[in-house]
């Protein structure tokens, strides 16, 4: 069954020049679906609008032209069958870690024992069960994603949207939650569409990989990753596939010329 | 050993206090005693005007005042500032008067308030109010321009409507800049609390000024400048430790906000 179906998005922005505005095209004639308990990954070269695309699914900015339907229901601006995690994780700094991810359960006017029930049960589940009452500025950004996590996860999504999450972390912290994420997206059985740069990171966690580019973007690949899961029980980059895929993808992602230059410059 | 102790702030500040103390006790002494009156004489005084009564009713005719218009101010300047930042349209339509009030000296308006109010304590609670009210409007507009587009946009995609959005995001968000308002309006506030005492009080420690000038009795009019001090220092550090309660998720969120 078929959580997400974008079809024919496309998006322009406004950008001011010397002599004026003008409209650029940043994406043109996206058509993407993702199926229930898929992790689909969105990728391709900086500027390629990934972000864009998935801002777009998540109703934070509109369409140009084109539409988005989460399980059949043609969907504008926000709702609760979305949820999403940001790179620059923008927990609420006044609030502790259970007050944080009881925040999506507010604008949902879920009454307040129910709310820290849920919270408890999600926070438990990214592992930061003993940190329940810790602000944001005693966690380390890795704990602070999981909170992101969680807060994401609380409102029970149809799909849970990620942009970058672990684009400002560090390289070891990174690679240790894509494991837990994995964990995690197993255990809530949850639908993930994902954006990164991070062509490791896509293989690691996705079932299928959108590849974005071009100029305007539209979809230029789809690629399928078939390592059996769970994944971390065994090292799936020694797996020669694994390479196979990574090459793939970097051929992909770096096609246009202009973009491999600024990628090895 | 005589090295620690004379580098200890509290005996360096004694020592000098009692410096200017005794040179002010001899120079006093030896002059006309309107011109600079003498530290016992101020105490004497003090001692007097304590013990009538006098200084403590006053004290409390003027914390009254600054205590109403202070409040009047917060009740005032916090939501219209929320509005003012909130709203472009608000915005545009009142920055007129909020800018123009609050570049004249809002001592100028002390006539208009006499004709309006008369004399007495309503025109003083005016006049704190008219004072204070534009350090905290101006503060808590600021806070919420402040208030980072990345919380607004997390708390838009979860499905915040406007109250939520202002309740939870954009409040708590300027609540360093609203209590750095409250710390600059409260000095305000006092300033606004003598002088209109000065001007159109029979009461209060403005009145009590006034009144003790006309009579050259100087000493008085130090131990009535003396309370102030201590008020002001009172009030002020008062504001401070509300600002520290409600700032405790950020360590750097006083010296952040102006």
């Amino acid at each position: 069954m078929t959580r997400l179906r974008v079809s024919s998005i496309s998006k322009q922005y406004r950008v001011r020049t010397p002599t004026g505005a003008n409209t650029v095209d940043i994406l043109r004639d996206v058509n993407l679906t993702v199926g229930e308990n898929e992790f689909v990954s969105i990728v391709g070269a900086s500027g390629s609008g990934k972000t864009t695309l998935l801002r777009i699914v998540a109703g934070l900015i509109e369409a140009d032209g084109g539409s988005v339907e989460i399980e059949g229901q043609p969907v504008s601006g926000p709702g609760p069958e979305r949820a999403m995690v940001f790179q620059s994780i923008n927990l609420l700094p006044w609030r502790n870690v259970l007050d944080n991810v009881e925040f999506g359960l507010e604008m949902r006017n879920i009454p307040a024992g129910e709310r820290r029930e849920r919270a408890l049960h999600f926070v438990n589940l990214v592992g930061l069960g003993k940190h329940l009452h810790a602000y944001p500025h005693e966690l380390s950004g890795g704990m602070q994603q999981r909170v992101g996590i969680a807060r994401a996860l609380a409102t029970d999504p149809a799909i849970l949207l990620m942009d970058e999450p672990f684009g400002s972390l560090d390289a070891q912290t990174a690679e240790f939650l894509w494991e837990e994420l994995s964990r995690i997206v197993a255990e809530t059985r949850k639908t993930v569409l994902f954006v990164t740069h991070h062509i490791d990171e896509a293989i690691y966690l996705s079932d299928r990989i959108v590849v974005l580019g071009g100029t305007p973007a539209g979809v230029r690949e789809i690629i399928d990753v078939d390592f059996e899961r769970p994944r971390w029980t065994y090292d799936v980059r020694a797996k020669p596939r694994f390479s196979e895929l990574r090459a793939r993808l970097r051929e992909q992602i770096f096609q246009s010329s202009g973009a491999r230059q600024e990628a090895e410059a | 050993m005589s090295g620690t102790f004379l580098r200890n702030p509290w005996v360096l500040r004694f020592l000098s206090l009692a410096f200017v103390l005794s040179l002010w006790q001899y120079a006093g002494s030896r002059m006309n005693p309107i011109f600079l009156s003498t530290p016992t004489a101020i105490f004497e005084a003090g001692m007097k005007v304590i013990g009538s009564g006098e200084l403590p009713w006053a004290l409390l005719v003027s914390l009254g005042v600054v205590f109403s218009g202070f409040s009047l101010a917060i009740i005032v300047g916090v939501p219209l500032g929320l509005l003012m930042g909130r709203s472009r349209i608000a915005e545009y339509l009142l920055d007129p008067y909020v800018n123009a009030l609050y570049v004249v000296p809002r001592i100028a308006l002390i006539p208009l308030i006499i004709i309006w109010l008369g004399l007495g304590i309503p025109a003083q609670i005016a006049v704190v109010f008219g004072t204070s009210v534009f350090p905290i409007l101006i503060s808590t507009e600021a806070g919420v321009k402040s208030v980072s587009a990345n919380l607004i946009e997390t708390a838009r995609s979860f499905g915040a409507r406007e109250y939520d959005m202002v309740r939870k995001i954009i409040l708590p968000g300027s609540v360093p800049f609203i209590m750095s308002g409250l710390r600059l309006g409260i000095g305000q506030a006092i300033i606004g609390m003598i002088v209109a005492q000065m001007f159109l009080g029979i009461s209060g420690m403005g009145f009590m000024l006034v009144n003790y000038g006309n009579q050259f009795a100087t000493d008085y009019v130090f131990v009535v400048v003396l309370a102030l001090a201590a008020l002001g220092v009172t009030l002020t550090s008062a504001v401070r430790q509300f600002e520290k309660r409600f700032s405790h998720w950020r360590s750097d969120a006083i010296s952040r906000a102006p």
